[in-house]
Parts: C-alpha cells; sequence; structure tokens
C-alpha cells in the first residue's frame, strides 16, 4: 500500500497546465489590439457580459462609424464569441495532455474448487509509454493551442473586414441614393416640362410618353436602390450581432473622404507575412507535425506498454506481491506506416505554408495595386470630369439663355453633371472596400494619419513568451 | 447677230441721243442697245474717251452711296482706269457684339464696290493674300472670255501671294457684282464679293439724287464661333445688307422729294430674297442685265432678288418718315435663330420653373410669349453672339435683326448725317385708343386690367415683372434677373 501512494503522489505532481481561458485569451487580446487597435472582449462571464451591453449600448447611440461598427462587431458577435471557446478546447487539449492517465486498478478472486483459502488478487498498472512521451504530447497540445489562438485571430480580422466592408457598401450605396433623388428630381422636371407644353398643344402625344418613360424608369431605380439598402442593413446588422431595439442603428449617409495622406506601402508584403494569423497557423502546423513526427514511430511501435505492481493471497494464504512489465512485441512493422504518415503530413504543412506565403504577397500587391488604381481614378475625376461637367452646364446655360437651345437639353447637361457625380461616389466607395481589402491582406489597419513609427509584433514572438513558465 | 448692221444702227441711235439729250423718245428707248450687246468688240480699243480722273468723278456721273462700305479708289493712266483689289483675310464685325474672322477685299467685307463709266477702259488688278488660290469674276459683265475669271476654265487660279491683271472695255451700264470664282462655296461664304455700278455715258430718264448700293448676303456663325461655316447648305442664321446685321446697318438717309435709287444683288449661297419697302411702291427699273424698257417697268413694294441676280429700283421720296426696309422672310430679319427649341408659346410655365430651379437656381422658362421679350432681358449669352439681338427705338424695342434696315426721309435736311428718329405729325400717330373715340365710334372693348402701379419712382424694372420698381440697377427681387432702364 505504501508503494501505492507513492505512485500516486508521483502522477499527482506531475507537471500540469494551470493555464485558464482568459490567460490563453491574453495573446489574442493584445494581438487585435496591435492590429486593429480595437479591444475585444470574451464573454464568459456575468461581468463581462455587462461589460459587453454597456459599451455596446454607448456604441449605439451615435452614428456607427467604421470603427464603432468594428468595436460593436467584436463585441457582440455570438459567431466570433463561438470561436473563442475553440481556445477552450485547445486549452482542454493542453490540459488533458498534460495529465498522466489513470492506472488501472484490476481486481480477481478465485475460489478453489479443492478448499483453501479464497484466492484474491488486487493490481495496479500504469500505461508507463505515455508517461515517457507525456513532456512531448503536451508540447505538442500547447502548439495546437498557438494554432487555436491564430485561428481565433485570423477569424476576429475576418469578421473586422467583412464588419468594414459591408458599411461601406451600405453608405456607398446610401449616398448614391441621394444624387439619384436628384437624378429623379431632373427626369421630372423634364416630365412636368413635357406635360406642359402637351397642355398647351404644342407637342404630340408621343413625345410626352417618351418623356414619362425615363421619368418612370428613373422611380423604379429609386425602388431598386432602397430594397438594396433594406437588404446591406440587415447584412450589417447580422455581422454586429443585433436584434429587435438594436436594429434602428443610424449611419452618415457618406462615404467619408480619400485621407489625404497615403497608406505607407513600404516593405508591405513583409508586413503582411509578419502581421497574418494564418501564416502564423501554417508555421504552428509545420511545428505540430514535426513534433507529432519525433513521438510517431515509438508510439505506434510500443503502445500498450504497461507497468504495474499486483499482490495476490494465494490459495496457501500467502500473499505475494511484485511489479509487472507489459511490452508489445515489435514483430510488425506498425511504426513504419506511421512514420511515413507523420512524415507525410509534415511535408504537406511544409509546403501549404509556402503556397500560402506566396499567395499572401500576391494578395498584398493586387490589393495595393486596386487602391492606387482606385485612388488615380478619383483625383482625376474630381479635377478633371467633375469641372468639366459642370462649366458644360453652364455654358449650356449661356446658349440656353440666348434661346439656341432649349430647356430638354439644359437638363440633360444637368443630369449627366449628376450621373459623374454617381460614379465619383462609386469610385470613393471601391477605394474604401479596396482599402478594407488591403488591410485584410496584410492583417492589420492602416491609420488614417500616418503614425511616425510602427512597431510590429509578430505571432512567433508571442508564442516563444507562452512557452516559458 | 449681223455685226455690219447692228454697229452701223448703234452709231446712228447714239449720235440721235445725244442730240436729243436725255429725253424719254420711246423710239431712242426701244432702240437702246442693252439687250443687243456686241461682245467681239476688240478689247484694246482703248482711249475712245479719256476717262476722267478721280477728283473729277462727279462729273460725268453721281456717285453711288454704299451703306457701311464704300467704292473703290482708281487713278487715270493714259486714259485707263486702274484698280487694285487685294483679297484676304481680316476680322469683320456684323454688328457690334459679332465679329468674325472672313475673306474681303481691301479690308473690307464685301469688298467695296468698284465705279465705271460705261466705256471705261479698265485694268483691275488682283493680288491673292489668301492662303488658297482665287479669281475674280465680274458677274454680269460682257468682256472677252479669258477676261471672265472662272478658276480652271477662263483662267489659272491666282496663287497665294500672286497679282493677275484683268483688262477689258465696259460696254455697258447697269449694276453688275464681282465674286471669287473658284471654290466659291467656301470663298464666297466667307465673304469675297463686292458690286460693280457701271453709270451710262448718256444718263437717260429723270436725274437721280441719291444712289444707293445694297450687296444681300447669308452666313453661317454658330454662336460663341469667330469663324463662318462656309459648309453650310439651309441653315444660315446671320443675314446681311452690305455683310452687316441690323442694329449694325446704316440708315439711307434722303431728303423728302429727292429722286432715289436702289441697287440690289444677291449673292447668297441659297436664298432668294424679297426685299420689301414700307411707306413707298417702287419701280424695278434694272436688271443685272440691262435696262427695262419703260413699257415693260412694273411697280412692286417687293422686289425679288434671285440668287445671282441684280435689281434696281426707283421712286421719289415724297412720305417722309423712318421706313423699314428688309427682307421679308421671317427668319431672315432674326439674329443668330436657334432652331430645334421646344415650342413653348402659351405654355403655362410656374411648375416648370419650380422644378427646375430645384436644379438649376437661375432658370426661367422662356418662349411662352414668343421672343419679344427676349433681347432685353440680359441673360449671359455665348461671347462673341447677338441671337435676337434688335434695338432700342424711340417708342419701344424694334424685335428685329439681319437684313433689315431703315430709309430715313426728312424734310429740308442739310446733311445726309443719321437725323435720329422720326416724330410723327400730332394726329399721325398710333396710339392707345381714348376713351373718347372708343365712345364716339361705338366700339366695346372690355377694360384691360389696371397694371400695378409701380412703387416710387424709381427708373429700373424687371422685363418680367413689371410691378418692380427700383432707384438703382440691380437684380428682381422676384426672379433674380437683372433690371433694364424703365421705358419712358
Amino acid at each position: 500500500m505504501k508503494h501505492l501512494s507513492v505512485f500516486f503522489i508521483f502522477l499527482l505532481t506531475g507537471c500540469s497546465s494551470t493555464l485558464t481561458n482568459q490567460e490563453a485569451f491574453n495573446q489574442v487580446e493584445i494581438d487585435i489590439s496591435e492590429r486593429l487597435d480595437t479591444k475585444v472582449l470574451w464573454v464568459n462571464s456575468k461581468e463581462t457580459e455587462d461589460e459587453m451591453s454597456k459599451k455596446v449600448t454607448e456604441l449605439l447611440k451615435q452614428e456607427l462609424t467604421p470603427d464603432s461598427a468594428t468595436k460593436i462587431a467584436l463585441l457582440n458577435n455570438r459567431g466570433v464569441q463561438a470561436t473563442f471557446e475553440e481556445l477552450g478546447v485547445a486549452r482542454a487539449e493542453v490540459m488533458s495532455a498534460a495529465l498522466f492517465p489513470n492506472p488501472l486498478l484490476s481486481v480477481s478472486s478465485r475460489f478453489p474448487s479443492g478448499g483453501g483459502r479464497t484466492n484474491f488478487e488486487f493490481g495496479i498498472t500504469e500505461n508507463f509509454f505515455t508517461l515517457l512521451f507525456l513532456p512531448l504530447q503536451k508540447s505538442i497540445a500547447e502548439s495546437g493551442l498557438e494554432a487555436a489562438k491564430s485561428k481565433v485571430s485570423n477569424e476576429v480580422l475576418a469578421l473586422a473586414s467583412e464588419v468594414k466592408t459591408a458599411f461601406y457598401e451600405l453608405q456607398g450605396t446610401l449616398q448614391d441614393k441621394e444624387l439619384l433623388k436628384t437624378v429623379l428630381a431632373a427626369t421630372e422636371a423634364s416630365y412636368v416640362a413635357a406635360r406642359q407644353i402637351h397642355a398647351a398643344g404644342n407637342t404630340t402625344d408621343l413625345e410626352l410618353q417618351n418623356e414619362q418613360v425615363m421619368y418612370e424608369q428613373t422611380k423604379l431605380e429609386l425602388a431598386k436602390s432602397e430594397t438594396e439598402i433594406r437588404q446591406l442593413r440587415e447584412k450589417l446588422t447580422t455581422l454586429l450581432g443585433l436584434w429587435g431595439e438594436g436594429t434602428n442603428w443610424t449611419i452618415a449617409e457618406r462615404l467619408p473622404e480619400i485621407p489625404a495622406t497615403e497608406v505607407d506601402f513600404r516593405e508591405i508584403e513583409k508586413t503582411a507575412l509578419t502581421s497574418r494569423f494564418d501564416l502564423a497557423s501554417a508555421k504552428t502546423q509545420i511545428e505540430i507535425t514535426g513534433k507529432t513526427l519525433g513521438i510517431a514511430a515509438p508510439f505506434a511501435v510500443f503502445q500498450g506498454s504497461e507497468l504495474g505492481l499486483d499482490t495476490e493471497r494465494d490459495v496457501d494464504g500467502q500473499w505475494v506481491t511484485g511489479p509487472n512489465f507489459a511490452l508489445p512485441i515489435p514483430i510488425f512493422p506498425q511504426g513504419t506506416a506511421a512514420s511515413a504518415r507523420a512524415e507525410a503530413q509534415y511535408k504537406a504543412a511544409l509546403f501549404k505554408y509556402y503556397e500560402l506565403a506566396v499567395q499572401i504577397r500576391s494578395e498584398t500587391r493586387a490589393a495595393r495595386d486596386k487602391l492606387i488604381g482606385h485612388q488615380k481614378q478619383i483625383e482625376f475625376m474630381k479635377k478633371v470630369m467633375l469641372p468639366l461637367r459642370h462649366s458644360v452646364v453652364q455654358q449650356t446655360q449661356i446658349h440656353y439663355n440666348g434661346m439656341l437651345l432649349g430647356l430638354f437639353a439644359l437638363i440633360s447637361a444637368k443630369q449627366a453633371e449628376i450621373e459623374a457625380g454617381r460614379s465619383l461616389v462609386s469610385e470613393i466607395k471601391e477605394y474604401w472596400k479596396a482599402r478594407t481589402m488591403l488591410e485584410r491582406a496584410v492583417g492589420r489597419v492602416f491609420p488614417l494619419e500616418r503614425p511616425e513609427a510602427t512597431t510590429i509584433s509578430s505571432p512567433d514572438k508571442t508564442s516563444q513568451s507562452q512557452h516559458e513558465h | 447677230m449681223k455685226k455690219q448692221n447692228l454697229i452701223s444702227r448703234r452709231d446712228m441711235l447714239t449720235s440721235t441721243a445725244l442730240t436729243l439729250g436725255g429725253g424719254a423718245l420711246l423710239l431712242t428707248r426701244a432702240g437702246s442697245v442693252s439687250a443687243e450687246m456686241p461682245w467681239d468688240e476688240a478689247s484694246n480699243k482703248k482711249g475712245e474717251y479719256a476717262a476722267l480722273p478721280p477728283e473729277q468723278a462727279g462729273g460725268n456721273y453721281n456717285p453711288v452711296i454704299t451703306p457701311n462700305g464704300s467704292s473703290l479708289p482708281f487713278k487715270v493712266v493714259n486714259g485707263v482706269k486702274v484698280f487694285h483689289l487685294i483679297a484676304e483675310e481680316l476680322e469683320h464685325e456684323f454688328a457690334p457684339g459679332l465679329r468674325a474672322t472672313c475673306w474681303g477685299y481691301n479690308g473690307q467685307v464685301h469688298g467695296p464696290t468698284i465705279e465705271a463709266v460705261e466705256g471705261d477702259h479698265v485694268r483691275i488688278y488682283v493680288t491673292n493674300n489668301l492662303y488658297a488660290p482665287t479669281t475674280v469674276h465680274w458677274h454680269g459683265v460682257i468682256l472677252p472670255s479669258g477676261m471672265d475669271g472662272v478658276g480652271g476654265l477662263s483662267q489659272k487660279a491666282i496663287q497665294p501671294g500672286e497679282t493677275f491683271l484683268y483688262e477689258f472695255t465696259l460696254k455697258q451700264h447697269g449694276t453688275l457684282m464681282y465674286h471669287s470664282h473658284h471654290d466659291e462655296m467656301t470663298q464666297m461664304a466667307l465673304g469675297l464679293m463686292g458690286m460693280i455700278v457701271i453709270h451710262p455715258r448718256e444718263p437717260k430718264g429723270p436725274k437721280v439724287d441719291r444712289d444707293f448700293v445694297l450687296m444681300t448676303s447669308e452666313w453661317k456663325i454658330d454662336p460663341g464661333t469667330s469663324r463662318p461655316d462656309p459648309n453650310e447648305m439651309t441653315d444660315f442664321n446671320v443675314l446681311t445688307f452690305n455683310a452687316r446685321v441690323y442694329p449694325g446697318t446704316d440708315p439711307l438717309v434722303v431728303k423728302q422729294g429727292e429722286r432715289v435709287r436702289i441697287r440690289i444683288g444677291n449673292l447668297s449661297a441659297m436664298d432668294h430674297h424679297p426685299i420689301h419697302l414700307h411707306g413707298y411702291y417702287f419701280t424695278v427699273v434694272a436688271t443685272d442685265g440691262g435696262d427695262i424698257p419703260e413699257a415693260g417697268r412694273w411697280p412692286e413694294t417687293t422686289v425679288l432678288v434671285p440668287v445671282g441676280a441684280t435689281r434696281t429700283v426707283e421712286f421719289v421720296a415724297d412720305n417722309p418718315g423712318d421706313w423699314a426696309m428688309h427682307c421679308h422672310m421671317t427668319h431672315h430679319v432674326m439674329n443668330q435663330m436657334g432652331h430645334g427649341l421646344p415650342n413653348l408659346v402659351g405654355v403655362k410655365s410656374g411648375i416648370i420653373d419650380k422644378k427646375i430651379q430645384n436644379l438649376l437656381p437661375s432658370y426661367m422658362t422662356m418662349g411662352q410669349n414668343g421672343m419679344g421679350d427676349m433681347a432685353e432681358m440680359g441673360m449671359e449669352t455665348p461671347k462673341n453672339s447677338i441671337p435676337m439681338v434688335g434695338a432700342r427705338g424711340p417708342h419701344d424695342y424694334i424685335t428685329m435683326g439681319g437684313m433689315f434696315t431703315i430709309l430715313k426721309v426728312r424734310e429740308g435736311l442739310t446733311s445726309y448725317e443719321d437725323p435720329g428718329w422720326y416724330t410723327a405729325p400730332a394726329g399721325t400717330q398710333a396710339t392707345t385708343a381714348r376713351d373718347e373715340d372708343l365712345l364716339r365710334d361705338g366700339i366695346k372693348v372690355k377694360k384691360s386690367p389696371k397694371r400695378a402701379a409701380p412703387k416710387g419712382g424709381g427708373t429700373y424694372t424687371c422685363p418680367m415683372h413689371p410691378e418692380i420698381s427700383s432707384a438703382n440697377p440691380g437684380n428682381c427681387p422676384k426672379c433674380g434677373m437683372t433690371l433694364v432702364p424703365k421705358r419712358s
């Protein structure tokens, strides 16, 4: 019995993880706030729920901005909260990986047929092979936790990106609707003029109806725009995790102006490679498969090895006690298969990592070029096209004054100016969406003012610090 | 035609005419040879009589008046009249506010009137200072084929920088024309034309006191541009007397009782012009073919001048006043009108204004009352253009432009300067019918609603809102238009 208790104590004092959910989440919080400049909250207690509620209510009092919408989503979106729980799952894996397997107690009693004492047998066995590889298994599970953190952070960034894209899409459509209303006013003015001219007997039914067609067509376009706006609102509401009263949020009906300072495109690919969590995840996967490769063969071969202690009361009343040991005999080469599998998985992880890196670089360049493209077009439209259209309207008015052009020509010119304005709004909307896409590609937001110095923390450095405890 | 007989008969008749002076003998008239012009007389028959030098030009003819223009100066060299025409590009004013780059002669558009006397031997030097080849054709002049001026046919075209010499003897009298006959569509559309007046050696008929020359033409000048478009075939918008539009046309000033002759030549691209004179009937006395025999002359108030023809009319100015003279095609007395506009006559426009002003605050519907009110509104129109512009007359705005001028007949004039506006003597002025007249003649009319009395004694008002009155210029408080001086 003494031996047993010693055995138990040895088991219990084994190194086990005392990592809490919150501690696991800390790194995610740090990473997210560094990249998005936003706090993220894991709502897993009454206090955090109250805190979150209060914050969201506060944010909803104002008109939504891309920043405030992102903040609300990160606090309120239940989907991302579900993702946080994956950390719990990974943490449980670490915990279970650090735990010794429970020893097996066996008891048997046999009754001699020829008389004598009842034969009792007690035994305790422990899967000792697992014991040997416990630290390595724990290490693998810890890598798994790192991978989970990266995955969670990546999900958060993806959500933030989705929110901003939905936001700009909605805002751009709202701004376009205002201009579309002006187009409607123009077609209405044309139609009203045609009606009055028709009433005086000066034009045909056909000419009147042609004007009416353009007017009614524009009404239709406006109705379609309003339907689309409702759909886009719903999309944003869903991402923000709101319902009931919460769906009454307001938003400015104008896109923000293009920022005066440009995005810092220097070393943008390098930033992307160091900031992105899916790449960090892929790297951790290499670690995991590498570590697994280390124990795959022996694990496959020697799994089931046991070490134990048993005692038996013989029929003659004597207690016989002693240790026992069981080991599978490696006749069949199970290890090779396991090794081969582990190696293949390791190589696959390597290739996947490189592929992702190439993809990320390409994504980043493409997103940057798209952003620059939109920026240039906006500049051109502002400097050249819109002033020109305005000038055309003025000149048309001057010709109208001289009764050289009619009022329909004047309204047409004005309409063309408004359409040019709509094109500009569309371009500005695409700019902001492209900027969001670039932020997604690079894995961090760009401040609207250029900072003095940027410090970039990569997932590698932080996971290192986690290992030291 | 038999040469021998003609020459002898002509000699006989002209000598008879000389003896009888300016007598209106039917025989002489019938025998006048304008219809039987010998065409083959040697062109080197100089010195039949010596042409009078410029200082003595008044000696054997009464010089014509080319309103807004002048006659081509000449010199006499060994009895030959020598002229120099220089074809060149220049800037020309059609009326104040409308200038364009045109082609003309000797610094003017159209070219100066060439005046000579029947029998003169003339040398006309033509220098081409254009950048395109040109020629000059003497429209209606009887001359040798090689002097006719048709590019390619009669002569080589005059290249830029070259000077050609045209030389011939004038065997006729009458009103003729000269114009480019190379790439006519372009060159004439840009202004290369002028009048020729050949005075008879022995004038017949009553003495003419005032002899005017008018050349009609048509142009396409897009408002806001500064060059006529020679490609236009149907939609001309600038119609001119001597390359001017009203209010840029100088009036024809005449003393009451004078005999007036007006020679009209039409070298428009496509349109004949019915020229109408108010206050008179005149007699059509000649064409570019020559004098019309007296029995054949017919009376008109409107003489149709076909393209490529001249018509000369005469009358005695016994009716004093300011008399409009103009082409009677209504679109030809508008300046740079636009076409293809919606018809807005009679349209109730209040709601139109409201709807459009949401988009264009300075918009105002125009044309509901026709075009009459437009010119005085003072709105900005394309630069270098005079759409619909007329002039302020003594009573009101004269809503005319284009091919329009005024014959001013006054009693006891001491000079032919513009005498100002005519004041109709009492009893000869159309004005609002007085109540006593209506009553006496039993005319029943609805009383027109009294317009709101203007506030205060202001001197500026809004063309659209007459009830507005302001002491100072500015903008109408109701519609924002520029205020105009009140009509006295």
